[in-house]
């Protein structure tokens, strides 16, 4: 480890050096010179990426999906947006599960990221992650999203512990008239329509979106059963009270028929038998925000306030409802050479659960009150440097709270690069699973008795904490070349994890005879995480453009006990490099194609090896309002697993095959 | 297998770099000016220009680069850079000025009134306000405008050459 660190800190060392000597001076090419004047006045140009100015001056690792970026994606779900960005994760478990993590710890439940869509959070409390098959927005409506890797605590309050994404669509002012958008392919079949008309002051838009989606298939090619489908729809008022204050009212129904494995316990071999079946969910939010912002001076504040009310039934394992309502004011304003921005906010849960005899919570109704208060002060020191600390307050009822201070420090180095450097304490409150839950899995048999393992929850659970350290370099070098590096190392403090049954098993007759071991979910294990992400973008030519994406990372955890749920074998779940390079030809006015390559290393705890996945993309414009596309995904792969459910749960590993899709794009006024 | 793959696409991403790349508008400022100086009628046995060079932007970067170089028969002539403040003093001493951005360019444009300097900038307006030539973009290429008044006025004698290729002549 520690020669890594010296390798790493040389490595980045010499680099920065280069990018700095060089983006400092800037050779004219001496062919240049030798050129006539007219010639010079024949010269095309390029101008530099627009893409640096939105993430300048932020001195944190942020990679920003821009609705350019979108229009040429090869994702035609959700969660595939994310396969782009440095340092993420993007693992396909089912055909409706994910695996979505920034940096590591990465689990079909990875309950370390913070999701959110236009200032709602998309995590649920129950494992504080997201049931990414309920979440979905017309696509070509999102505006950007921004991710930022590394911690957020000190403004996104807990459990933004390694990162957060943050989708945010385009205004009512910017979605008018008519989009509609059908997908047809072997992966899926969506159906998009939109809305937007407005008045002087007034400017609205409703959607509807329908979709299917295919089932994977098993390891010899056939198809699994876990097919799906989602209606969805919604609207969004965006009212201009005056030239600053603005009032958004928005509000989202969706409802699914999602599909999901099943193990059932029998009391003869095999013990376990998998089965697919059948769940029913709903979901539905109103979201209303008032705002004032000057927008020369970017100062004002805001009121937000939701309510968000998801279930799923017909479930074998766990039923449950969620309500979520939330308020939050937010103020910005300068004094001097500072930027301060202070807010405070009150978010209720109330969650009730009716499980099974395999899984069940206890209580099965739980409630929680969390009021936050943060600080952030941004000072700018003479003309190259950037201070920024802050700090988030929270309580969740019960005595229990949270500090989550952060320290930033950015240094211009010339108008064109910058280096930052980040110190923060953050932290994960315990989600209701790990408080409430009690679960029995099957173990093994011996001489036809089945051994179970209770799992059950920890009501005295303490938060996990991270101490996060991040370095990061961003800059335009050498012509066109846009080069964004972030190093980090962090330090993991009491993450909840659940040891090994210590005790001897009890012999118990209902319902079949068996023996049953216990345990429960403890804050023992600790870990060190370090790695990096380099991102490159360069403009070949005007319409050619080109990015390519590295990330690596190394983490190893460490427990007193062997650990079975959530444990040390975490470590072996995250691929060691993940690389992507995307390319975009703009052939002319009406022909764009696209090319996109992704590696992924090993995951060793469930043995799956690397692959290589090729995407291709064509979009044919025979009009200025119709827009017909083509694209093919995994075209040099037969079929290939991505990650499994979850070393606890057993099930046999779904495989993504290739896949094709044509899309058909109307826009309308 | 795949490792090699991907050693294959990296050193291909590589050598794409290198061969292309369209040019830096920046990059091809600097070589306009060059030109520009090039196409002036300094004094006789003048032996060396100073291009001063006021402000901060990615130009200044390229401009530096023309420190040293030659113009003018058997290439006699030497450019120098000298980076200035926005001071009386230190504009005396300039033979052309590169004005990199907007604000105080005025107040500079005002110190260089009656003094026989080249004022050339990129900035918007910038012959309406007295500058001598403004370098403007217009659909992907470079074009400059000369304002003829003011470079008479400042005594300084553009080639015919500047004047023809100009989009403008005010």
């Amino acid at each position: 480890m520690k020669k890594f660190v010296l390798t790493l800190l040389s490595l980045v060392f010499s680099l920065l050096v280069f990018l700095v000597v060089n983006g400092n001076t800037a050779n004219i090419s001496p062919r240049l010179l030798k050129l006539d004047l007219e010639d010079l006045l024949n010269i095309e140009v390029t101008s530099v990426s627009k893409y640096k100015q939105k993430v300048e001056d932020i001195p944190a690792a942020i990679y920003v999906i821009t609705a350019e970026d979108i229009k040429h994606s090869y994702a035609n779900l959700l969660p595939e947006l994310f396969r782009d960005v440095p340092g993420v994760y993007v693992a396909r478990i089912t055909s409706s599960d994910w695996a979505i993590s920034i940096r590591g710890f990465n689990d079909r439940f990875a309950n370390k990221l913070l999701i959110l869509m236009d200032g709602r959070t998309l995590y649920t409390p129950i494992f504080s992650g997201v049931f990414w098959e309920r979440q979905d927005t017309v696509l070509d409506d999102i505006e950007r999203i921004e991710v930022i890797r590394g911690p957020g605590g000190s403004i996104w309050g807990a459990n933004a512990v390694n990162g957060v994404i943050n989708i945010v669509t385009k205004s009512a002012w910017d979605t008018q008239g008519l989009l509609l958008k059908t997908s047809i392919g072997s992966d899926a079949t969506i159906i998009t329509a939109r809305y937007g008309a407005h008045t002087q002051n007034l400017a609205y838009r409703i959607y509807t979106k329908a979709k299917e989606v295919s089932s994977l298939l098993n390891n010899k090619g056939e198809k699994v059963g876990d097919d799906w489908r989602t209606i969805q729809g919604g609207f969004r008022i965006d009212y201009k009270i005056s030239d600053t204050k603005s009032l958004r009212i928005s509000s989202d129904i969706s409802s699914g028929i999602y599909s999901a494995l099943h193990t059932l316990y029998i009391p003869e071999p095999p013990y376990e038998i998998f089965l697919t079946e059948d769940l029913y969910g709903f979901q539905g939010n109103i979201f209303l925000k008032l705002e004032n912002r000057k927008k020369e001076t970017d100062e004002g504040w805001y009121l937000q306030s939701y309510y968000d009310a998801s279930s799923l039934w017909h479930s074998f394992l766990l039923d449950w409802n969620t309500d979520i309502f939330d308020i939050e004011f937010r103020h910005h304003f300068h004094r001097r050479n500072s930027h301060w921005t202070w807010g405070i906010g009150y978010r209720k849960y109330i969650v009730s659960t009716e499980g099974s005899e395999a899984y069940y919570f206890r209580p099965d109704k739980i409630e929680q009150d969390i009021v936050n208060l943060f600080v952030q002060n941004e000072l700018h020191l003479k003309d190259h440097w950037n201070l920024i600390t802050g700090s988030k307050y929270e309580t969740y009822g019960n005595g229990a709270d949270a500090i989550q201070p952060s320290i930033k420090l950015l240094y211009k180095i010339s108008h064109n690069q910058s280096c930052w450097i980040s110190i923060s304490h953050a932290v994960r409150t315990p989600s209701m699973a790990e408080k409430y839950m009690i679960g029995n899995i099957f173990e093994r048999q011996e001489s036809g008795i089945p051994f179970y393992i209770e799992l059950r929850g920890n009501d005295n659970l303490k938060p996990e904490k991270l101490t996060a350290f991040e370095l990061g370099y961003r800059g335009i070098i050498k012509k066109n070349l846009f080069v964004d590096l972030a190093t980090y190392y962090y330090i993991y403090d009491d993450l909840i994890t659940i040891p090994t049954p210590k005790d001897f098993p009890e012999y118990q007759k209902d319902p079949w005879p068996h023996f049953i071991a216990k345990t429960f979910a403890q804050n023992i294990m600790n870990g060190k995480s370090y790695g990096f992400e380099i991102s490159i973008q360069k403009n070949l030519t005007n319409n050619l453009n080109l990015k390519a994406n590295y990330s690596y990372n190394h983490l190893s955890l460490s427990a007193p006990q062997d650990t079975i749920f959530m444990g040390e074998y975490l470590e072996k779940a995250w691929p060691r490099h993940m690389l992507n390079i995307i390319s975009n030809w703009k052939i002319n006015d009406k022909l764009t194609i696209g090319t996109r390559l992704r590696y992924i290393s090993d995951i060793p705890i469930y043995k799956i090896n690397d692959y290589i996945a090729i995407d291709t993309r064509l979009t044919w414009k025979p009009s200025p309002r119709i827009s017909i596309s083509i694209v093919g995904t995994n075209i040099n792969d037969p079929r290939h697993p991505e990650y499994r459910q979850n070393v606890a749960i057993r099930t046999p590993p779904r495989e993504i095959g290739r896949s094709i899709f044509l899309s058909i794009k109307f826009l309308g006024l | 297998m795949k490792k090699r793959i991907i050693l294959i696409l990296l050193t291909f991403l590589m050598w794409t770099n290198i061969a292309m790349g369209v040019k830096n508008i920046n990059e091809l400022k600097a070589a306009f000016v060059y030109n520009f100086i090039k196409y002036t009628y300094w004094n006789e046995g003048k032996k060396k220009i100073t291009l001063c060079i006021v402000g901060n932007s990615e130009e200044k970067n390229y401009l530096i680069d023309l420190d040293n170089k030659y113009i003018g028969k058997n290439n006699s002539i030497k450019i120098a850079i000298k980076i200035i403040n926005y001071s009386e003093e230190d504009i005396n001493g300039c033979d052309v000025l590169y004005i990199c951005k907007k604000q105080n360019a005025k107040e500079i444009l005002q110190k260089t009134k009656g003094k026989r300097i080249l004022t050339i900038s990129a900035i918007d307006n910038f012959v309406k306000n007295g500058g001598i030539i403004q370098l403007i973009k217009e659909e992907n290429r470079l074009k400059f405008i000369i304002n003829y008044t003011e470079a008479r006025k400042s005594k300084i004698n553009l080639s015919s050459k500047l004047l023809r290729l100009a989009k403008e002549v005010k």
